[in-house]
């Protein structure tokens, strides 16, 4: 039989355990090894019938940040399609990808704003497989905002 | 073994089994040895010529002060050395210092005074140098923060310290730096965050707001084109608690649509928003409530030599100056005003707004609890539309008109509603990259609601110059970004 009196102390130990365990395991979690865009999928597409997602959907960064951007492109069960061109247009600057191909299901880039165009505004890039475009606004802001 | 021996020894054993977990995780998969420091930052050197008025103990920015009457000209240039650090051991986990060296500014021909915000406007003639900055500190820290993803829910982060914040309205609301936390969500289609912020108030800085700030923001991406966002600020003003037998607040609550469209020209980015605030305080010399709006409509067009883009706006006023709405005292008053802590980032214009060309800050839209602050019109609200574009003439250079008409919603003492036009014309040569050389004036002829209107006066009370000057400016910038 169980005495009440340790029961408080299980009670308390098991869950700073558990929450030292959550703390051990969330951050390699959150890296994102082997996980799976978590936008809209938008499509199908034509002629291919594949469907595109866009990781981040949202930016904000300053002038001179690079952010990255990645397009997974997938079959309708939701398997990476290899080979697929996806291109890129933006509002303003760069982006430039290693490959304009997806390799194992995506396409990473980085955006580089105007150069010089530090004032703040909202930019975009179409990422675009076949006929479907898919828009990410890009917020602009000062690095500093008290001049 | 008894029961009561047995379980303390199950979790002191699954203490330790965690722990020897948790440190392997720490020390390899998490935060490696090796650590990553990126350093950065840009170098700016200006120069600014301008019959603005002067710097002034009661008020007045250098740059960015307003009509006055029979005005000297005035120039100077100044430097300024921003770094920043950015220790990033893991994609986890960020620590961020930026600092500022500067403005030092030479010439300028006005006495030590201070700016609409409150900073120190000293100038550093000739052989005197060593001063402090133009901002009141000639070494001063801008950011210092530390980022971290939060675990147990991914896409969750935490950033505390000291940092820039601005509203997604045109900084309508807020932008400044604070010191205060902020939680962020971005994961899939939603982005969000809970702010609170603190001003960032010091000796240099001694009539500014002092009151809390609590934020809450998201957006949505609602289609392949197409995001909406909504937002939440509270202000408690802490400054002028207790002085009024309750605690002075102000609330916005707004909504913001961006989306891109196709047309037979080209792509166009349209953007709308709409704000409603409240609050009941005093601002100024005012107790009393306010309620009032702001709606904006803007939309930029892509075109193959360039891009050309309109912007509509208006902010609900009331009439008559500062000094009849608030009667010399703070007895309850009820006005239709639209009150904002901040507004200088418009695009395009270079005096209405924060200057493209020079970067000067002031301009018309300085804070609220200033003497002679005209943030967007003051009480009287404001209509504003500003057509600007941009042309790129070479590979290196590109050309930038803007036009922008400015009226008051509701007519001053005077019942006058016409504030003035302005013309910016500028241009930008990236001479490397990174490196960039932006020239060019802005002219602002100057409409009726500055005669004689009390609210155009340094002190706020007496009335202003019968005679405005036309106000024009012209800048030269260059700046190296680094990092």
């Amino acid at each position: 039989m169980i005495s009440a009196k340790p029961l408080p102390l299980l009670v308390a130990g098991t869950l700073v355990c558990l929450g030292w365990l959550a703390w051990s395991i969330a951050p390699s979690a959150s890296q994102g090894r082997g996980s799976q865009l978590a936008g809209h999928r938008y499509g199908p597409t034509t002629p291919g019938g594949y469907y595109v997602r866009v990781e981040p959907r949202a930016i904000t960064m300053a002038n001179i940040q690079r952010p990255q951007l990645t397009v997974a492109v997938e079959n309708a069960t939701g398997q990476p399609v290899e080979d697929v061109l996806v291109t890129f247009t933006p509002s303003e600057g760069t982006f430039t990808t290693s490959s304009s191909r997806t390799r194992g299901g995506t396409v990473v880039g980085t955006f580089v704003a105007a150069s010089g165009s530090d004032s703040p505004r909202t930019a975009f890039l179409v990422a675009a497989v076949e006929d479907v475009e898919v828009t990410v606004f890009i917020d602009i802001v000062p690095a500093v905002f008290g001049r | 073994m008894t029961a009561g021996k047995t379980y303390p020894i199950v979790v002191l054993c699954l203490v330790l089994g965690l722990l020897v977990s948790q440190a392997w995780s720490q020390n390899l998969s998490v935060f490696p040895k090796e650590e990553i420091l990126l350093v950065g930052g840009d170098f700016r050197l200006r120069s600014v010529t301008s019959n603005m008025a002067g710097a002034n103990l009661l008020g007045g920015g250098e740059s960015g002060g307003f009509p006055t009457q029979d005005g000297a000209t005035k120039s100077f240039f100044d430097t300024r050395l921003r770094l920043y650090w950015d220790f990033r051991p893991s994609d986890l986990l960020r620590v961020h210092y930026r600092m500022e060296i500067g403005d030092v500014r030479f010439g300028g021909g006005t006495e030590n005074g201070s700016d609409v915000t409150g900073n120190l406007v000293p100038v550093i003639g000739p052989g005197s140098g060593g001063g402090v900055g133009a901002d009141g500190v000639n070494v001063e820290t801008k950011n210092i923060f530390l980022e971290f993803a939060m675990p147990f829910l991914p896409g969750l982060s935490f950033r505390g310290g000291i940092f820039g914040y601005g509203d997604r309205y045109d900084f309508n609301i807020i932008a400044d730096d604070f010191a205060g936390f902020q939680l962020l969500y971005k994961r899939g289609d939603v982005e969000a965050h809970f702010v609170y912020l603190k001003f960032f108030e010091g000796d240099t800085r001694d009539n500014a707001d002092d009151g809390n700030w609590f934020g809450i923001d998201g957006q949505f991406q609602i289609s392949e084109a197409t995001r909406a966002a909504a937002t939440f600020y509270y202000w408690q003003d802490q400054e002028h608690k207790g002085t009024l037998g309750f605690t002075p607040y102000q609330y916005w609550i707004a909504s913001e649509v961006t989306s891109r469209l196709t047309s037979g020209l080209g792509p166009v980015q349209v953007k709308g928003y709409a704000i409603y605030n409240h609050g009941e305080g005093y601002f100024g010399r005012r107790h009393g409530q306010n309620s009032g709006a702001n709606v904006s409509l803007s939309g930029d067009v892509s075109l193959n030599f360039g891009t050309v883009g309109l912007q509509l706006q208006y902010i609900t006023g009331t009439k008559g100056s500062k000094l009849q709405l608030e009667g010399g005292s703070k007895d309850s008053k009820n006005i239709g005003a639209w009150l904002g802590y901040f507004n200088r980032m418009y695009q395009g214009p270079e005096i209405i707004s924060l200057g493209p060309i020079i970067d000067v800050g002031d301009g018309f839209s300085s804070k609220w609890g200033t003497g002679n602050g005209f943030y967007n019109g003051d009480y009287n609200g404001r209509l504003l539309f500003i057509a600007r574009s941009a042309f790129p003439v070479l590979p290196s250079v590109s050309l930038h008109a803007v036009g922008a008409y400015d009226r008051a919603a509701a007519g001053n003492a005077n019942g006058d509603y016409n504030r003035g036009v302005e013309f910016d014309l500028w241009a930008q040569w990236n001479i490397y990259p990174k490196l960039w050389f932006r020239f060019g004036g802005g002219y602002y002829i100057t409409g009726d609601w500055w005669k004689n209107n009390p609210d155009a006066s340094f002190t706020g009370r007496g009335p202003g110059v019968p005679h405005p000057d036309n106000i024009w400016q012209f800048g030269t910038r260059l700046q190296y970004d680094f990092g």
